[in-house]
């Protein structure tokens, strides 16, 4: 069986764009998993998905200076840059950890990040 | 309270290498605090590791525990049967932690996983700065509050050296300049005269020149 990617949401955008990613290519190998922002995105919360079989987590979130609570954006950019050091340190590659900033309206960037992150991962877990 | 912060991943998984079931044990008071080895921090060091393991083809039982102090004797109690279990323990507890539960549990192999730093403050989320050096023979009282032991680079107790630059330290202009700090402080407390006394040469044998620390309180002794 394929192995998923995680995409963590926030509720306030990138949830929004999601719903209306459309065709099977994009929506399969996703699980979508909706946050109240992405500043609830934990270290831990990470790096268990991984340990759970995941091929790839990837945080999206509203823009650095466009989040609903002011600064959920930009510390859960700091966490994942945080994870994917660890994740070097460890000999794992990086590239399984992903942020992304958009609005609702964005699913055309969420869908490119999607594919982009899919080829990556062929890539890196080959 | 005592800080410290993570070894380097590498270090750690050289270390554990060899064990078949590993105990990493989280510390719940100083270094929750600085954030270095709470439970938190604990299962961020199991996930990471079981990674690594999976990736390499390593055979470990990881368990995951996290007491309310590991230099304390009591709070071992709920975790004796896990210890007593695993092959070796990974402690995230500072020194006293790690060299405490080897002393309890003799015979098992205890491993650090921290580096402990120093006795700081949190200034900011995220920041923490060294406010003593414990040298038993606190001398607060005489610079209005500001340590010149933990807070100059040279530990100089009369007046600043030249190398004090704009209030900054020669050995890393992040640092402030202690004496620049205690001046200021004693200018304000309207107490700068106090800094005329010569401060006789400091007798260190209160602190770690004098060897290893004992307390013992008669009064409190069974």
């Amino acid at each position: 069986m394929e192995k998923k990617i995680a995409l963590y949401c926030c509720e306030n955008s990138a949830y929004k764009a999601a719903a209306c990613l459309t065709g099977p290519e994009l929506q399969k190998g996703i699980e979508i998993i909706k946050l109240p922002c992405t500043g609830k995105m934990e270290i831990n919360l990470i790096l268990k998905t991984l340990e759970q079989g995941y091929a790839g987590v990837l945080v999206a979130g509203c823009p650095i200076d466009n989040c609903k609570y002011i600064r959920g954006s930009s510390r859960a950019e700091k966490r994942i840059e945080k994870t994917r050091e660890l994740l070097k340190a460890a000999g794992i590659p990086e590239q399984r950890v992903r942020m992304e900033f958009l609005s609702s309206v964005d699913s055309h960037k969420l869908a490119g990040a999607i594919k982009e992150m899919k080829q990556e991962l062929e890539g890196v877990m080959s | 309270m005592i800080t410290a912060v993570q070894k380097p991943f590498d270090e750690i998984y050289r270390t554990i290498q060899g064990y078949k079931k590993l105990l990493i044990l989280g510390c719940g008071t100083c270094v929750t605090v600085c954030m270095a080895g709470g439970e938190k921090e604990v299962g961020v060091l199991a996930s990471t590791i079981r990674l690594a393991n999976q990736k390499n083809g390593v055979d470990m039982e990881i368990l995951e525990d996290t007491i309310e102090r590991q230099c304390d004797k009591e709070f071992f109690d709920d975790v004796k049967d896990k210890i007593q279990e695993a092959d070796a323990v990974l402690s995230t507890a500072c020194g006293v932690g790690v060299q405490y539960c080897s002393e309890l549990f003799q015979g098992k192999r205890v491993i650090p996983a921290l580096n402990t730093k120093f006795y700081g403050t949190n200034l900011d989320v995220g920041v923490w700065s060294e406010r003593c050096a414990g040298c038993g023979d606190c001398v607060l009282e005489k610079f209005g509050g500001i340590c010149p032991i933990a807070r100059c680079s040279k530990s100089l107790l009369n007046g600043p050296c030249g190398g004090s630059q704009d209030g900054k330290c020669e050995v890393d202009p992040e640092i402030d300049c202690a004496w620049q700090l205690i001046f200021d402080r004693m200018k304000e407390l309207n107490m700068l005269d106090r800094l005329e006394e010569n401060e006789p040469i400091k007798d260190w044998s209160t602190g770690r020149d004098g060897g290893p620390g004992k307390i013992v309180r008669e009064d409190m002794t069974l």
